[in-house]
């Protein structure tokens, strides 16, 4: 080889060279840039999930009453009526009702309401009456989750908390009369698909109901409560 | 024949020597510029998950009140802490708090580098932080007495 030639090879090896470098600190760059997503994303998981499971606590401590100075701020899909809201500004949650439940928990009034659903007479479980007489637990429900979800409708995510019965081996979604506990009324189970980023927690529910018998004779029926969050754009899209 | 372009044996590796030398400062300043990143990335995922051992451990009843708090704050809540080699505070808002306070609310528990130090936006301006915010039942004063009503607890964990 001529010395030319060996001074042109020898540039052409420092070229080859750098383009290796310029490839491997390509492929740092993009496991860089990638690294740590995952965990993030499993901790923010496991933080939501966290809240969802800490407000199913919650409610089992919280006083109803304390609940009464919950408004739905004008905002539609939290008034009773969201076309009333929208129409004539008529924008009317009823938190202020629950001013007279005191001593009364959140849990223990929905299950008040819920001791008279009877699923084989395709009764309303949450109609805020328990037979004949008032018992608000689903306007209960609405007021508590309006609160304790307000960071994640703040941030952009639906949620919805929904009631299931177990009869043998299946569950039957308990019917919510009117509006229901979210703040996207297009949704009416956390069973709907709501794309991949839905997540969904489950916690077992007891009611006694009692019969008129002299002593009365108390039976244990078993729900499901279920909350639900996921990101508002994705209901529509998977809907 | 005359060698025309010949400098000499180590003359003719010169212009290779630029690319060689440039290659090899640049592979090594990415790898150390990864290094850091890694570890910051890696400290931060670690803090993180530090902030949410102590989340479950500070909801795991679903109820807080001031004065109840302090067996879980020295039991379970410092050991935590120092086992994840973070410091923390705890801050519980009642319902009369306004929640837009990032900082308001009773501090309940807390491990600082100083005594008595106040836990606030300027305290935490320099450090690395992380920040939960879960709602929880608590005590709240209302006209007609002590009545338990939703308010929401801060956990914030932070380096030295």
């Amino acid at each position: 080889m001529s010395n030319a030639r060996h001074a042109q090879a020898s540039l052409f090896d420092g070229i080859t060279f750098l383009t290796l470098v310029m490839t491997s600190i390509a492929i740092i760059f993009v496991s860089l840039s990638g690294y740590g997503s995952m965990q993030n994303s499993v901790i923010n998981r496991a933080h939501v999930t966290n809240y969802l499971q800490n407000s199913f606590k919650t409610i089992y401590y919280v006083d109803a009453a304390a609940l009464s100075s919950v408004t739905c701020n004008d905002e539609p899909y939290y008034c009773n009526s969201e076309s009333d809201c929208r129409s004539s500004g008529n924008c009317v949650m009823g938190c202020e009702e629950l001013s007279t439940w005191t001593g009364l928990s959140v849990a223990e009034l929905i299950k008040r309401d819920m001791r008279d659903y009877d699923q084989a007479s395709n009764g309303t479980g949450l109609d805020d009456t328990f037979g004949l007489s008032r018992a608000p637990g689903k306007l209960a429900a609405r007021c508590a989750f309006k609160e304790v979800f307000q960071p994640f409708s703040t941030a952009g995510y639906s949620y919805m908390v929904d009631f299931k019965k177990i009869v043998g081996s299946s569950a039957a979604q308990v019917p919510q009369a009117g509006m229901r506990i979210t703040n996207n009324q297009q949704v009416t189970s956390c069973d709907q698909e709501m794309g991949k980023e839905k997540l969904v927690v489950n916690a077992p529910f007891k009611v006694f109901k009692c019969n008129k018998a002299s002593p009365p004779q108390c039976e244990g029926q078993d729900f499901i409560m279920t909350a639900c969050v996921w990101p508002t754009r994705e209901t529509t899209a998977s809907s | 024949m005359a060698r025309r372009g010949f400098i000499g044996p180590i003359g003719d590796d010169i212009p290779s020597i630029f690319p060689l030398m440039a290659g090899i400062i640049l592979f090594i300043a990415t790898l150390i510029y990864a290094n850091d990143e890694f570890n910051a990335k890696n400290s931060a995922i670690n803090l993180r998950k530090a902030g949410l051992d102590m989340a479950y451990i500070v909801v795991e009843k679903g109820y807080v009140n001031q004065g109840g708090f302090d067996e879980t704050c020295e039991d379970l809540l410092k050991p935590s802490a120092k086992k994840n080699n973070v410091f923390f505070a705890v801050m519980l808002r009642d319902c009369t708090t306004d929640p837009s306070e990032s900082f308001a609310g009773t501090e309940i528990c807390s491990l600082t580098q100083e005594e008595n130090a106040n836990i606030n936006s300027e305290y935490l301006t320099k450090k690395q932080t992380s920040i939960y915010n879960y709602p929880i039942a608590t005590d709240c004063e209302t006209p007609s007495g002590t009545r338990t009503g939703l308010g929401s607890v801060s956990i914030i964990t932070w380096y030295r």
